[in-house]
């Protein structure tokens, strides 16, 4: 799963033997960020990504930050621009995320990143920064785009859900759009047994190296309002899609059905073919190796309880 | 012969394909909201516009 960039003199460069750099690993889903910043009292790390922080021996992506007067924005057209706070551009050998709100004038800052989403530098316009204190580079959304997009290029996707961890270890995940259930199944669950958390908002998924099951789910630093949002893994069992209802009714769905649900929840790149048929090829995986269900259910002990009886 | 009609016995019904509308949500799959809530030591601000964890010590 691991793969090593560049060469043994690029790797020490980037780990902090260059004067004035220091090097922090950021470990999310099975993906390793390693981050070399120039030293600086302006840098800080965000709380939710403390969890994550990892010692390091080998990572997925390697960036390196580096301070500029200002950026200027870019000229022509986006590949696609998300409508608020990023938008993105070709650039000679990958692409070009520019972040910051277009009604705040220049980008604040720039991550330029090659194909493989492997080796990217992250340009921080001091103009915007200087009047803060400190800043976390990795910041939201750009921790989130980065895997997301490094994740097209592996056997992984990242869903909208809240993964639960029973006492024997094995891992439920719900998904479901905003407002569907995912913070009162997460309450509701830790109400009634001894579970662990993953996350309760965004759970990648990808295959499991380790273990038997096929499958196995990873917590992440984008929690929801309970703020749940764990390092730790699991294998995962079963996939219930969330839906409000009278009662509690459980669906199973076939295969085809499960992919087209489960994408509906996806968090994948849009803008290219490539990444859409990447996501679905893995989809199909999932539903072929995870029972998915559809889960209406009432907010209540219940629904829990149906779960707990449930033999596949 | 007789396979043949065999066969015309145990030949599944046509079903013909089913269309299923699966709805997306593209203003929560394209990240362009803001994910972590204000809190934390120094005050974290992060919002729509900066779109960043940025901290105001002591302010």
């Amino acid at each position: 799963m691991k793969a090593i960039v560049g060469s043994a003199e690029e790797l020490a460069t980037l780990a902090g033997v260059e004067p004035g750099l220091q090097c922090r690993y950021v470990s999310i889903g099975g993906v390793t960020l390693k981050v070399a910043e120039e030293r600086s009292e302006r840098l800080a790390s965000c709380p939710e990504l403390d969890p994550f922080l990892t010692s390091g021996e080998g990572c997925d992506i390697a960036i390196r930050v580096e301070w500029v007067s200002g950026l200027s924005p870019m000229q022509g057209c986006a590949l696609f621009d998300s409508g608020t706070t990023w938008r993105l551009y070709r650039s000679e050998d990958g692409f070009q995320f520019d972040f910051g709100a277009r009604s705040l004038g220049d980008p604040q800052k720039r991550l330029i990143v090659d194909e493989d989403f492997r080796r990217a530098t992250l340009q921080m316009s001091a103009r915007f920064y200087d009047q803060f204190d400190a800043v976390d580079p990795l910041a939201y959304p750009l921790d989130e785009l980065l895997i997301v997009h490094r994740l097209t290029q592996e056997k992984a996707i990242e869903l909208h859900g809240c993964g639960i961890v029973r006492a024997d270890g094995i891992g439920n995940l719900f998904v479901g759009h905003s407002g569907a259930g995912k913070s009162t199944t997460t309450r509701l669950w830790t109400a009634v047994e001894d579970v662990a958390v993953l996350s309760d908002d965004r759970i990648i998924v990808r295959r499991d190296e380790v273990g038997h099951w096929g499958m196995r789910m990873f917590g992440t630093p984008w929690h929801g309002e309970a703020r749940y949002a764990s390092a730790a893994s699991a294998p995962l069992a079963r996939i219930f899609v969330l839906e409000h209802g009278l009662g509690n009714r459980l669906t199973r769905l076939m295969p085809g059905q499960a992919v087209g649900e489960l994408f509906a929840r996806a968090f994948v790149p849009f803008h290219r073919h490539e990444y859409l048929g990447s996501a679905l090829d893995f989809l199909q995986e999932v539903a072929d190796t995870i029972p998915v269900y559809r889960y209406s259910f009432e907010p209540n002990e219940s629904a829990v309880r149906q779960i707990q009886r449930l033999r596949d | 012969m007789s396979q043949e009609v065999e066969q015309s016995v145990t030949k599944k019904p046509y079903e013909p394909p089913c269309l299923t509308t699966i709805s997306l949500r593209p203003e929560e799959a394209v990240l362009g909201h803001c994910k972590t809530p204000s809190g934390g030591p120094g005050g974290s601000v992060c919002n729509n516009f900066i779109g960043a964890c940025v901290q105001n010590f002591g302010s």
